[in-house]
């Protein structure tokens, strides 16, 4: 089998057979897109929930996070697959079980699961921030939303952004357990060219059809997370800020000397 | 080969019309064995030697049979023994070897089973653990090249589960529905080429899952409608709940035989038995008592 990795017959038969690769490639990008914006709207959710000063809802923040952190995502997904369309029918009273459309179940699946991870991104990222920070914002005469705003936030979003971004990868990736169900995705386009064929070239072209997801992904966090560190500059008013030299507001940021 | 009495399939039903041929097949059987005896002194040059001189000294034949597969060969772990028809044709060949009657290879358990899969079939005979492997193996040419097969004791042909609830009566209601197939199986193809051969107006639509339980339970949860597979397979799957669409349509013929290792002398005795069980009537009988579809 590994010989075969060379023979460029191989590799020709391969690249005449891509259409099920991109189209696999298509389903895996709309379950990402779709899930990651379900990640991220429920995972702000729930992390805001888990700081916020209501024990009901830092609970059930809690019980939601334990136990999507705490089990597999591949049973989640095939509990949802095999229960799913009886459930579906037993709740809608249709006549037979209704089905739920793949790409629906991988959206579902991979968005409930990194939900409970980015959660806790956000929770540990409102938590990082001094509650000083607050306190001397509003001594100021910042409002709460401006405190927000202007102080927490952007430093929150600092803090977060790497381990987010690895949230928005491995959301990627884990979309291929949509294999497991014939869900019609990457991983399972390569694998059934793999089985079919027998030619390992397959799962070469399923890397660096994922890498080519990845990728960006990863540079688009390193790009924002630059720039999030480069240092705030003062903002210049004429006739307000002209009397200050330029060297004043580059060695001092909050009010520390750097 | 000091043993070159031949024992013909004795099934006690047809012992009459054994009889008749007993003596017939002492000559061919004899004939068979005195004809191996070059090829398998060529193949002891490679160092396998004489298998059917190995299986005597050890006592017992080596079977492998399948161990999920109601009807051919199942394990029933409740009864510690292994059942079906493949089980009984496997004492067919071992009573052929050791020269004694069916009954008697039962009684004295002259073959020790082991179970195989797919993946492990083919390399079982290579490596001489296994004499003989009658595990739904079908024929092909490919398959020829590197084991011995016997003459076809039976020939399957795909089946389209459904469950009864889905309320399907003919084929031709399939379509535009889902078919669950195995990766890497024929399945499909042979589907379309029999849509086709039928004249049946339906495009249903075909998925391809890693395993047989996972499209057994994808069906059972409604999330296709039809499972495509070898009626075999589909037996070990058969329940209240499911039926096979329009059974009477047969398609997809394979042919199952016993492979043994390439060039042994034990080749011959397994096909002139299977051969025997055929022309006897006994393998009609069995598959009449095993209930196979």
């Amino acid at each position: 089998m590994l010989e075969g990795l060379f023979d460029p017959k191989r590799w020709a038969l391969t690249f005449a057979n891509m259409g099920p690769f991109w189209e696999g490639f298509g389903v895996t990008l709309r379950v990402v897109a779709s899930g990651l914006a379900l990640a991220l709207l429920l995972g702000t959710l729930l992390g805001v929930f888990s700081t916020s000063r209501s024990r009901l809802l830092r609970g059930a923040a809690r019980i939601y996070v334990e136990f999507y952190q705490n089990t597999p995502l591949p049973v989640q997904v095939l509990f949802m697959y095999m229960a799913g369309p009886q459930f579906l029918q037993m709740v809608t009273g249709a006549a037979q079980p209704v089905r739920i459309a793949p790409f629906a179940l991988g959206a579902l699946g991979v968005g409930l699961y990194h939900a409970a991870y980015v959660a806790e991104v956000i929770r540990t990222g409102i938590e990082a921030v001094p509650r000083g920070q607050m306190e001397a914002a509003q001594s100021q005469g910042f409002s709460r939303v401006q405190t927000y705003a202007y102080i927490i936030l952007p430093q929150t979003f600092k803090i977060i952004l790497p381990p987010l971004c690895n949230q928005a990868l491995n959301l990627v990736k884990n979309t291929s357990v949509l294999a497991l169900v014939a869900g019609g995705d990457l991983m399972y386009r390569s694998d059934n060219f793999v089985s079919l064929y027998g030619y390992l070239q397959g799962y070469i072209v399923c890397c660096l059809m994922y890498f080519a997801i990845c990728f960006p992904i990863a540079m688009l966090g390193q790009w924002l997370e630059r720039k999030s560190k480069e240092r705030p500059r003062a903002k210049v008013i004429p006739g307000v800020t002209d009397g200050l030299d330029e060297g004043s507001t580059a060695r001092t940021v909050y009010g520390r000397e750097v | 080969m000091e043993n070159a009495k031949f024992s013909g399939c004795a099934c006690p039903s047809r012992r009459a019309l054994l009889r008749a041929f007993a003596a017939t097949s002492v000559l061919v059987g004899a004939g068979a064995l005195a004809g191996c005896g070059s090829s398998s002194a060529a193949a002891s040059k490679g160092g396998s030697g004489s298998k059917l001189a190995s299986i005597k000294a050890r006592g017992a034949l080596n079977a492998g049979v399948k161990k999920d597969v109601p009807g051919y060969g199942y394990y029933d772990p409740a009864a510690r023994a292994y059942a079906g028809m493949e089980i009984d044709l496997c004492y067919q060949v071992a009573a052929a070897v050791f020269g004694v009657g069916y009954e008697e290879a039962r009684e004295r358990e002259l073959v020790a089973f082991t179970d195989v899969t797919p993946k492990t079939r083919g390399p079982l005979i290579d490596n001489d653990q296994l004499d003989i492997v009658c595990a739904t193996y079908t024929i092909t040419p490919e398959r020829r090249e590197s084991w011995d097969f016997s003459t076809a004791y039976r020939t399957d042909y795909v089946g389209l589960m459904v469950k009864r609830r889905s309320g399907f009566r003919r084929i031709a209601d399939l379509d535009g529905k889902i078919i669950g197939v195995s990766q890497g199986a024929t399945t499909q193809g042979l589907i379309e080429q029999m849509l086709a051969d039928e004249g049946i107006e339906a495009s249903p639509e075909f998925l391809a899952f890693s395993g047989y339980p996972i499209i057994k339970s994808s069906l059972d949860a409604g999330n296709i409608d039809c499972f495509a597979m070898d009626r075999s397979t589909l037996a070990g799957y058969m329940n209240e709940t499911v039926e096979l669409l329009e059974p009477e349509v047969k398609f997809g013929e394979q042919q199952y035989g016993i492979a043994t290792k390439k060039g042994s002398d034990l080749s011959a005795v397994v096909d002139r038995c299977v051969m025997d069980c055929a022309a006897s009537g006994w393998l009609d009988a069995e598959i009449e008592k095993w209930g196979l579809v």
